[in-house]
């Protein structure tokens, strides 16, 4: 059990990895009373505006819009538990790019720098989808000698391949915090969430057991090893999460609208599992 | 002193940090701001961001202090003269890497030279025209110390080796077989000093070809430093473009001239970046590294197992693994 009442979870994405689809379907249950975790009632968020803009749209059936590039808002919720138990969980908002500009410019700003401090949960957003399959010589060989002397002098792009960039992001926080990597990290925990399940699902044509550890461990094992090797497993998670269950765009889907957004999303446990109560996601994040 | 320090040893704090006390706030460092600045210092400006220490492309010598505060990083030498596929080799290793492959029982756990890896790897991955290219010879700019690629491995019990390998011009090696004392060769001569391990590489596609006379000639000339004051020091000999083949007897005089010296730790391994029958050209670059931290750590004692670590824990905090 967790001894802390106080959980700061940071959730750690880039541009259009579905922080915002999860903030407000895990809120839209949290406020609800047939799941695991509820709002403290006497202890409701005065100002829910954070959520407002994708509650409004999930509820019309549509996907909600880009967090715009400036906003830096945080908000906390009291949450309890079935048997009463207490959690604060506070979640900063703010658009993707911040999170591509700190690797980019590699540097955080004291607002982060205060996020990072803060937070005893890093939750990282993955979108495997988006990522680029990397081709070099291990898996593609190489070519004729003719196609080598056909190549042209380019000079290397400053981009780094998708598993470096996270690679990257998460040294730089450990750093930030002042995690020393020599032993395991115990604290903060890691959830990896790989997003989008219902995408990869179709992309990949996984089956329905798949384990998500196994999957990133397939698709970016640069990454899989280093948290592997970086974190303590018994603070580590890797999950799958679908908020939505299905794409969503700008036109209303009738269905959200008949059957309310709650009826729709599940995350992927650790063993394979799916789990329509998104607030059971919470014991991953604070390692229970 | 450089930039906006008046520090020896912090050159250019806004991108890296502070490198004196590593004080986050930059102008609160009692150097900084002091050193004849190009620029205009903008205060407000650095008040607000915190920087790390690390760039991410290839080490400086400066940069391995940040490192070697917290452990004894492995530095492997990569040694040979220009154009025996040096950059390749260690391009390769990095993609593998990237795959998922492991070095023995070790695995990828970070690196602080991130960009550096992925700028060579870069002319291994295959571009949108389905071409690729290798990398560029490595400019000789006749530095004295080369640019330094980190690797951070860990094994399956938690043990953490930090490796360090050159990445050098094969000039200097060129330069230094001829006169140890030339200008030239302060770099080579660096990485014989300096470095726990070495890597000599041996062209197969020069040793088939028709100046294999002179490429025999260079690479025992190369051997010959090398051994020098090698004692207990791994020397591990790498057929590079092991895809070509070459005579038996060419290797053999290459082989006998080398084990004339007296040395300790020798061993020879066939890579490519072909990956050959069964993946041997792959499995050998992974196999050659693991082949050093084996021998280096067959002195060193087993580290006692720490279950746990929370970073409250000050005393582990500082604790080296094979320091």
């Amino acid at each position: 059990m967790d001894n802390s009442p106080n959980n700061n979870i940071l959730i750690i994405g880039g541009p259009n990895a579905g922080k915002t689809h999860f903030g407000g379907q895990l809120y839209g249950r949290l406020n609800n009373k047939n799941f695991k975790y509820k709002i403290s009632p006497n202890n409701r968020p005065t100002d829910i505006t954070i959520f407002e803009d994708v509650l409004n749209k999930l509820s019309d059936g549509k996907r909600a819009g880009h967090t715009e590039a400036s906003a830096n808002r945080s908000i906390e919720l009291n949450i309890n538990g079935d048997k009463g138990e207490k959690i604060t969980l506070s979640f900063p908002d703010y658009a993707g790019e911040q999170v591509k500009m700190i690797v980019d410019t590699r540097r955080v700003n004291t607002l982060w720098k205060e996020y990072i401090d803060n937070s005893t949960s890093w939750i990282l957003f993955v979108r495997l989808d988006s990522i680029k399959l990397i081709e070099d010589i291990v898996n593609r060989g190489i070519p004729s000698p003719e196609e080598i002397k056909k190549r042209n002098n380019q000079i290397p792009p400053v981009k780094i391949s998708d598993t470096a960039h996270f690679v990257e992001l998460l040294q730089i926080l450990l750093y930030v915090k002042g995690v020393s990597s020599l032993n395991k990290i115990a604290k903060p925990n890691l959830t990896v969430v790989l997003s989008c399940w219902d995408i990869l699902i179709d992309e990949l044509k996984l089956s329905n057991d798949k384990v998500p550890a196994i999957l990133l461990q397939e698709k970016i094992p640069m990454l899989y090893n280093f948290i592997k090797n970086n974190w303590d497993k018994e603070s580590l998670s890797i999950i799958g999460l679908s908020s939505t269950e299905k794409t969503l765009t700008d036109e209303p889907d009738d269905d959200y609208i008949d059957r309310t957004p709650i009826d729709f999303g599940y995350f992927i446990d650790s063993d394979g599992r799916k789990e329509q109560d998104l607030t059971l996601s919470i014991e991953k994040f604070i390692g229970r | 002193m450089a930039g906006k320090c008046s520090y020896g040893g912090c050159f250019d704090p806004d991108f890296t940090g502070c490198n004196y006390d590593g004080n986050p706030i930059l102008t609160k460092c009692d150097y900084y701001g002091k050193g004849e600045s190009t620029t205009e210092i903008s205060s407000q400006e650095s008040d607000t961001y915190y920087r790390i220490p690390w760039t991410g492309n290839s080490f400086g010598l400066n940069d391995l202090n940040y490192l070697s505060a917290s452990s004894k990083p492995i530095l492997i030498g990569i040694t040979g003269v220009a154009n025996a596929g040096k950059t390749s080799f260690l391009a390769s290793l990095y993609c593998l890497l990237r795959h998922g492959h492991t070095i023995g029982k070790y695995s990828f756990a970070g690196s602080l030279t991130l960009v550096g890896w992925e700028d060579i790897a870069w002319f291994l991955s295959w571009k949108n025209n389905g071409d690729i290219q290798f990398p560029p010879h490595t400019t000789n700019n006749a530095g004295r110390v080369p640019g330094l690629l980190h690797l951070a491995l860990k094994n399956d019990k938690g043990e953490k080796k930090d490796i360090i390998f050159t990445d050098a011009p094969g000039e200097w090696f060129n330069h230094w077989r001829n006169n140890v004392d030339s200008e030239n060769a302060k770099g080579a001569k660096w990485i014989h000093e300096n470095c726990n391990a070495f890597l000599l590489f041996a062209d197969n596609e020069e040793l088939s070809g028709g100046n294999r006379g002179t490429a025999r000639q260079q690479i025992t000339s190369v051997a010959d430093r090398l051994f020098e004051n090698i004692e207990d020091r791994p020397i591990g000999l790498i057929w590079s473009k092991s895809d070509i083949s070459i005579k038996e007897s060419m290797k053999h005089s290459i082989l006998s001239h080398l084990k004339q010296n007296p040395v300790v730790h020798f061993n020879e391994l066939e890579t490519s970046v072909k990956e050959g029958e069964s993946g041997v050209f792959h499995i050998n670059i992974l196999e050659s590294i693991n082949w050093i931290i084996k021998k280096l750590q067959s002195n060193v004692n087993t580290k006692p197992a720490i279950i746990s670590h929370k970073h409250e824990d000050m005393f582990l905090s500082k604790r080296t693994i094979n320091g």
